[in-house]
């Protein structure tokens, strides 16, 4: 079959982008994807340096060490460079593959072949694109495949990577091509390469930049808004650059624990769509900037002449909105600097256009025009704070769904709440204006966090803490009465079952007093079945109800009431929260003997097959170390071995004058706490010294 | 045939082409004069395609050309540039030319590449720039296109290889009737070449003739009188110039040659002799009896 000019063009470009196209192939397969591998594989190992609270520790360079954790750590430094080289590349090819737009030598050559413009602007197009993202296409549907996001079509997961990984690939696979669509717009505008460099960055930041600047100023220090967040929120769908902060957080997000990281944003898939046609707008633009500009203009920074000013335009604008975000103020000196630095800005680059101080004088006028509209707007925007954005709740009319979520709040499911439902949505604007009637007693954090999702679209999210461990009710209130207005989710009675179940769901509970560590930690169970005195229970049960106003949301500062148990469904469910050291009457009431049974009275937990020997566990782990790391030795109750038999056979479950926290692990479901009492301490000691020994002999 | 009319092009105020019209026969060599600026590459550019004219009409055989496959399918255009082709081995440049134009012939091209014995397989980066050019050409010769536009075709080259890219392209002209449109400021080099020229300045076509009949209607005749004659004492004779120098009177005519010698001859001269003149004379004098100033033509 005759091939045609176009294909034959087509061919003839790609082979001239073989070196990117073998980059492309090296950063996406061998960068990108091994790196990928290399965490699914190994990122469930990190599991070893978790300190005794269950806290992952900060990052220490004698991981480094551990065959493991480096694999992971090339892993996310592999992953950083293949993210950073595919969007070099998205960058770069586009003025080669267009050079025809900035080499006149290229001009006559390509020019005169037979081809028409749009066969010659596909050839240009595709040819690069291809090259960069061909071989990245592979790499999603392998990272899918990894974590299992396409499970559903019957492939198993091959690592343990999380489904929202493919998130992530898909996320830089957008940027990516947005990337390279953008620069073939830029490169269409200008006639050299240094103006294509310029202003692909120029245009690529100025315009997200711009507003993030805008929102961020009018916004910082509202209460209950989050300004970053926002701000970011406010570029998501301007790609490529309104993408990169997500995609960097969603990474960070996923590694938060090792770099202390936190996912502040996601872009909503909305936003993807709008992100996804607006890099093909590029594309489209591209095709009729190239179409309609003059060939013969080449060697010109811009083809267009009438595209310069709003660069000037832009750049005055960033440059007088920086001034304001970083002062956060409106006062005399702000408005001097920020004009002073926006005329600087506008005065310099108009220069370097132009070269023309003539024709600076004229542009002058417009520059002061901007200028004054910048500084009225950053001055009103802020002194009305963010045009009321403090105090706004959406109407009822307008929202389509609400999602609340918060630290303190939904700890049990570490998951957003979604509401459609009038009624509740009704509920929850009621709530929120309540909140905001107290709002001296707030400052903005992540105790609760409502956001709506309008119907027209825009997303509107608030977020709120106590200012004071006292107020921390005003939260607890508000989020057990939101949730109790509706029983969506997988979590029939909501926040907690202290907040919003019935006492009696509680069947069981333990307190574990960080006051002290390991060594010495007190458990202590609390149910009013088996060791709560029965004429005692209702006393206990309005000190459990008061608890919820003092509920904590920093693990180093509480309590752990832990293992609350409660029936749901016929199955036993648990769920953790934790109390400020300041409520102690749960503490002091459980520690008091006068409101105990003995240990001989209490009932049989149906999830213990025992009394006071621990015949029911299965495997022991047993931590031993201080609080910075600890060694953990796994013991079983099959075992042979007769010191671990004579070991079980020292614990107990009656934590009275006990010293060792033993955690036994069942092998099938739940888990409890056993404990080796005073007077057998020093054989206890003796036993797991001598298992451990055993234990790293076998190793060595 | 090229046949252009009323074209204009203007760079941004700047008028590069102005009313241009005339025509280029097919199967001649059309030489297109001018000094620098003059708009000889603006105009090769339209020919061509690579640039859209602002007015005007350009066509070949009657199809227009800008964004016209199918018409340029019909071209090549072998720029002034040569920066196009670094990356490339002349090997690569063969296959490129081969792969837009069917009618590429091998065989041309390795007798061509025998004749001139440039390297095949090594970059052209590391070439002269009349190495460069000579690869274009015998790439743009062998792939056989009915019209082939040089600018400045014979910049660089050394005279040896001037006179076997001539020899190249005349052959091809007569084996396949291709017309050749050669830019240049160098009158010389046109006169060896084409048949037909053309003579931008300013962006005006000031006038386009056949080569043969422009040297035939003009001569210079040289005699000695006693008394030296004034132009008007020739009113039979179109005289564009009488110079007078050392003695010597120096008459340039337009007209029949024999017939001006032989009125010249009837005044009564003491010696009367014509002259041959190069084209390069026969330009500046056409030209300033066209109005133009010698002196503002060399600018």
């Amino acid at each position: 079959m005759k091939k045609s000019n176009f294909s034959k063009y087509l061919l003839y470009k790609f082979k001239s982008h073989i070196g990117i196209f073998a980059a492309s192939i090296v950063l996406s397969l061998v960068g990108f994807a091994l790196s990928i591998t290399l965490l699914g594989i190994y990122v469930s190992n990190i599991s070893e340096y978790y300190d005794n609270s269950g806290n992952m520790l900060n990052f220490y360079p004698q991981w480094l060490n551990d065959l493991n954790m480096a694999i992971v750590i090339y892993g996310i430094l592999g992953l950083a460079v293949s993210a950073l080289g595919l969007l070099a590349l998205a960058f770069i090819t586009p003025i080669l593959s267009f050079k025809f737009y900035n080499n006149r030598a290229f001009t006559d050559m390509i020019g005169s072949l037979p081809l028409n413009y749009t066969e010659r602007f596909f050839g240009d197009f595709l040819s690069g694109l291809a090259a960069v993202c061909l071989p990245y296409l592979i790499t999603v549907p392998y990272v899918c495949i990894m974590s299992g996001y396409v499970g559903s079509f019957g492939i198993e997961k091959i690592a343990d990577l999380p489904a929202n990984f493919s998130q992530g690939a898909f996320e830089l696979g957008l940027i990516v091509f947005s990337t390279y669509t953008f620069s073939s717009l830029m490169v269409s505008l200008c006639g050299k390469i240094s103006s294509s460099v310029f202003y692909t960055l120029a245009g690529a930041g100025l315009i997200p930049g711009t507003i993030f600047v805008y929102t961020l100023s009018s916004l910082s220090g509202l209460l209950g808004v989050s300004a970053d967040v926002m701000a970011f929120g406010m570029v998501h769908w301007i790609p490529p650059v309104g993408l990169i902060p997500d995609f960097v957080y969603f990474w960070g997000d996923y590694f938060a624990t090792m770099f202390e990281g936190y996912h502040i944003i996601e872009a909503q898939t909305y936003e993807y769509v709008v992100a996804a046609i607006l890099a093909v707008a590029y594309a489209v633009g591209a095709y009729f900037v190239g179409k309609y500009r003059k060939t013969e203009r080449i060697g010109r920074d811009l083809v267009y002449e009438k595209v310069f000013p709003v660069f000037a335009i832009l750049l005055e604008a960033l440059a007088i909105g920086v001034v304001f975000c970083v002062s956060g103020s409106v006062n005399f000196i702000t408005y001097i600097f920020a004009a002073v630095l926006g005329f600087l800005c506008f005065i310099i680059i108009d220069l370097i256009h132009t070269k023309n101080t003539k024709r600076l004088l004229k542009d002058l006028i417009g520059c002061a025009a901007v200028c004054a509209v910048c500084l009225v707007f950053s001055g009103v925007s802020i002194s009305t704070k963010g045009f009321g954005a403090e105090d706004y709740v959406p109407a009822a009319e307008d929202v389509a769904e609400i999602e609340v979520w918060g630290n303190q709040v939904f700890i049990a499911e570490n998951k957003a709440f979604e509401y459609v439902d009038p009624d509740a949505i009704e509920g929850i604007i009621a709530e929120h204006k309540e909140l905001l009637t107290q709002k001296d007693k707030l400052e903005t954090g992540t105790g609760i966090e409502i956001r709506y999702t309008l119907k027209n679209g825009m997303s509107v999210l608030r977020s709120y803490s106590a200012r004071n461990r006292e107020d921390q009710w005003i939260i607890y209130g508000a989020a057990g009465r939101i949730t109790s207005l509706t029983q969506k989710g997988d979590y029939p009675f909501g926040v907690l079952s202290m907040n919003s179940s019935e006492y009696s769901d509680l069947s069981f509970a333990g307190i574990i007093d960080y006051d002290e560590q390991v060594d010495s930690e007190h458990s202590y169970r609390i149910t009013e079945k088996f060791m709560i005195k029965p004429e005692k229970t209702e006393e206990f049960k309005e000190l459990m109800l008061n608890a919820q106003k003092y509920i904590a949301a920093d693990k180093t500062m509480h309590r752990d009431i832990v293992n609350a148990y409660y029936t749901k469904d016929g199955e036993r469910q648990s769920e953790m929260f934790f109390i400020f050291y300041e409520y102690e009457d749960v503490y002091n009431f459980i520690k008091d003997p006068e409101n105990r049974i003995t240990i001989n009275d209490y009932e049989k937990d149906p999830m213990l097959s025992g009394n006071d020997k621990v015949v029911m566990s299965y495997s022991f782990s047993i931590n031993i170390g201080n609080d910075r790391n600890y060694l953990r030795l796994n013991v079983t109750s099959d075992s042979e071995d007769p010191d671990v038999a004579e070991l079980i056979s020292l614990c107990s479950i009656d934590p009275t004058d006990c010293t060792y926290l033993i955690e036994a692990r069942r092998t099938s479901s739940g888990y409890g706490n056993v404990f080796i009492n005073k007077k057998d301490e020093a054989r206890a000691v003796e036993l797991i010294l001598k298992l451990l020994g055993k234990s790293i002999a076998s190793k060595e | 045939m090229i046949k252009l009319e009323n074209v204009t092009k203007n760079f941004d105020g700047f008028i590069a082409l102005d009313n241009v019209s005339f025509e280029i026969q097919k199967g001649s060599a059309y030489g297109l004069l001018g000094s620098n600026g003059a708009g000889k590459s603006t105009m090769l550019r339209i020919l061509t395609g690579v640039y859209k004219a602002d007015g005007g009409t350009v066509s070949i055989e009657g199809a227009s050309i800008y964004d016209n496959a199918s018409t340029k399918q019909k071209l090549i255009f072998i720029s002034d540039e040569t920066a196009q082709y670094s990356n490339m081995t002349l090997n690569q440049m063969r296959k490129f030319y081969k792969m837009f134009y069917p009618n590429f012939s091998d065989d041309i091209f390795s007798r061509l590449h025998a004749l001139l014995g440039l390297p095949l397989n090594k970059k052209t980066s590391a070439f002269s720039k009349g190495m460069k050019r000579q690869a274009a050409v015998i790439c743009a010769i062998a792939a056989r296109p009915e019209y082939l536009f040089l600018d400045e075709a014979f910049d660089g080259l050394d005279p040896s290889m001037r006179i076997a890219v001539k020899k190249m392209m005349v052959e091809a002209m007569a084996d396949s009737e291709m017309t050749v449109v050669i830019s240049s400021h160098n009158l010389k080099e046109i006169e060896e070449f084409c048949d037909t020229v053309g003579m931008l300045h300013h962006g005006k076509m000031i006038f386009t003739r056949d080569l043969y009949e422009l040297k035939g209607n003009i001569h210079k005749i040289q005699a000695s009188f006693e008394k030296e004659p004034a132009k008007e004492d020739f009113p039979e004779l179109d005289i564009l110039l009488i110079e007078h120098n050392s003695g010597l009177t120096y008459i340039i005519a337009q007209g029949d040659a024999e017939k001006s010698l032989e009125a010249v001859k009837a005044k009564g001269p003491s010696f009367c002799d014509l002259i041959p003149l190069s084209l390069e004379e026969i330009f500046i004098y056409e030209m300033e009896a066209l109005g133009y100033d010698k002196n503002q033509l060399d600018s």
